[in-house]
């Protein structure tokens, strides 16, 4: 009986805090709104990939990148000096290497973060989401960007524009960016059909609704791969249908496989070895890798 | 040669370490913070303080359910895991990907606190509770396993999670985990006669007087919400739980409960504290998995005591 009498309490206790921690939350929740609508004057209003509606007090001037696209956009837009801090990943351009490192894509340094002292934070995709939220918790400005396409990339070269206060910068990139990938839908590319491939072992391939799937639409050119998302396609499927071009975006990687001799790209040397810092990050040098592929179809 | 320490001088030594390790574990960190600054850096109060304070509270509670579990099971090699809690919150947290993410922390603790809660309830002896646990552990497991297979990206990110970290502990988190892990410790305190019976077996229980299923309900229906609710919070952080109680064992000499379990609290704590400090120092400013640290650190020291147990030979 006693038994029973203290785990009744046990979860009872841990009931009342459960619903006081989340009437904490709400009530924090409830000044800050307040708070902004007095002072929306003075902030710079927009929105992230989280579709959050954000206000950012003035221009940041102590910055903090948590991926190479985002690194790339900060500089393209000439706010290198404002970054403080980034990925072990973000190694362009050159000067990005001299910032203090805060750790990798999904292992940051949450104490790194704060001891740089960052007026803003630029997150990256729906993986980082916890330090997201213990980073607003701590107090801190985060703008998370998560582009599914190339209209996405543009939009968040605008919204960083217009927090960095460079819009027109922003508007001349992006015009930039948009002609060059006119131009090079426009070439004539004898190959229009094409798997990428992210590794061999497994068959990690890029499906459709991906960033690079869009880019390839972009291109006027057609991604093989069925599927949503990044998927692992078994060896069958990969033979059957016999891509008359591979893209491989894993680095210089070379198999010893079975596959080889069943694949036609392989027999005709249309397997392609692609710079995966071009063709995979979502940044301004997109465009780099978007010449690469053409060029590679139409040597 | 002294063979074992009493009860109540390894206390006092754990006591003392603890001390010593508090401040070091508050000092030691990426970001160097000058000593005059202590206690009023952002990064001391909000973020080390909290975390020291987690690593403590959750090793502390698996050592003290793992005490409790081994007793009840009258099985050495029980762990606060052993029916599949860990598992469960996997399948729960992986589950959440295909749904919404926002839902991982709470399906992780339904995964892992129903399941056990049906077994314990429902079955009358104490190998039907195991086998139960068992099977249910490889079916959740085997189906976590499943849907990490099929989540692509977010492998890695289940990977890390499953290994256990302290990196995003807050003060919200400690004021939630604080009443439940002291309520435990005080019930398993209060009814350590009890535990001590069960020990020696259903049979004798009875003659003393102790109820021994209704007990083990007790004792493990507590023991697995207090292991799904850190589980919930820092991952799965293997060995503290299966060898902090034979660690007090080993260098007390004796398994009595009522030792055992403040011993338990502080050398669980201490371990954990003192993995998650490495874990922070080692590779910085990348960090290693707790859960890894906890078991290579706590291995060689089991090992150590055995042999020196067995006097000197296997």
């Amino acid at each position: 009986m006693r038994g029973n009498f203290l785990l009744l309490t046990i979860l009872l206790i841990s009931l009342i805090s459960a619903l006081a921690l989340n009437e904490e939350e709400s009530n924090n929740n409830g000044t800050k709104e307040s708070l902004l609508e007095n002072k929306a004057v003075q902030f710079v209003k927009i929105k992230d990939d989280l579709n959050r509606t954000i206000y950012l007090r003035g221009i940041p001037e102590r910055i903090v990148s948590l991926a190479p696209s985002n690194t790339e956009m900060l500089f393209a837009l000439g706010a290198g000096d404002k970054v403080v801090g980034v990925t072990s990943y973000c190694d362009y351009p050159p000067e990005a290497r001299e910032k203090e490192i805060v750790g990798g894509f999904l292992d940051l340094n949450l104490e790194k973060i704060v001891s740089l002292n960052p007026d803003l934070v630029l997150a990256f995709g729906d993986l980082q989401l916890e330090y997201v939220n213990r980073l607003e918790e701590l107090g801190f400005k985060v703008v998370v960007f998560n582009p599914k396409d190339l209209n996405g990339i543009y939009r968040n070269i605008l919204t960083l524009g217009k927090i960095l206060g460079r819009e027109e910068k922003a508007v001349e990139i992006i015009s930039e960016m948009k002609g060059e990938i006119t131009k090079l839908r426009k070439k004539e590319i004898k190959e229009r059909k094409v798997l990428v491939l992210l590794s061999w072992e497994p068959l990690y391939v890029v499906g459709k609704g991906t960033f690079l799937d869009n880019l390839l639409e972009e291109l006027g050119i057609e991604n093989l791969a069925e599927e949503k998302g990044y998927y692992v396609m078994s060896p069958e499927e990969l033979i059957s249908i016999d891509p008359p071009v591979i893209l491989f975006l894993g680095g210089r990687e070379t198999i010893e496989s079975p596959l080889r001799e069943k694949l036609t790209a392989f027999r005709e040397g249309k397997v392609f070895y692609l710079d995966p810092d071009l063709t995979t990050r979502p940044g301004p040098r997109i465009v780099l890798g978007a010449k690469e592929i053409a060029k590679a179809l139409d040597p | 040669m002294r063979r074992h320490l009493t009860p109540r001088l390894l206390f006092s030594l754990l006591c003392v370490f603890l001390a010593f390790l508090i401040p070091l574990s508050l000092y030691i960190g990426v970001v160097k913070i000058p000593l005059s600054s202590l206690f009023s850096s952002e990064i001391i109060i909000e973020m080390r303080a909290p975390r020291i304070t987690m690593a403590f509270l959750v090793g502390s509670s698996l050592a003290v359910a793992g005490a409790v579990v081994q007793g009840v099971f009258r099985n050495p090699l029980a762990e606060p895991y052993l029916l599949g809690i860990s598992s469960g919150a996997i399948l729960g947290y992986s589950l959440s990907f295909f749904f919404r993410e926002e839902l991982a922390i709470p399906l992780a603790f339904l995964f892992s606190t129903f399941p056990i809660s049906l077994i314990v309830l429902a079955s009358t002896s104490k190998e039907k509770t195991i086998l139960l646990g068992i099977s249910i552990s490889f079916l959740t497991s085997s189906m976590a396993s499943l849907l990490m297979y099929l989540s692509g990206e977010r492998l890695y990110k289940i990977f890390l999670w499953i290994m256990g970290c302290f990196h995003f502990s807050t003060w919200k988190q400690v004021l939630f985990f604080f009443p439940v892990c002291s309520s435990y410790f005080l019930l398993v305190s209060l009814f350590y006669r009890e535990l001590n019976s069960l020990q020696f077996g259903d049979e004798y229980a009875e003659q003393t007087g102790v109820d021994p299923t209704k007990y083990r309900k007790v004792f493990l229906l507590s023991s697995s919400f207090l292991v799904s609710v850190s589980v919930v919070f820092s991952g799965v952080i293997g060995f503290v739980g299966l060898v902090v109680p034979h660690l007090v064992r080993l260098l007390t000499g004796r398994g009595n409960y009522k030792y055992l379990i403040p011993n338990s609290i502080l050398l669980g704590g201490i371990l954990t504290l003192l993995a998650d400090d490495l874990s922070r120092l080692v590779l910085a400013p990348r960090e290693i998995p707790v859960g890894i640290v906890t078991s290579i650190t706590g291995s060689p020291i089991l090992i150590y005591l055995l042999w020196r147990e067995s006097k000197w030979h296997f």
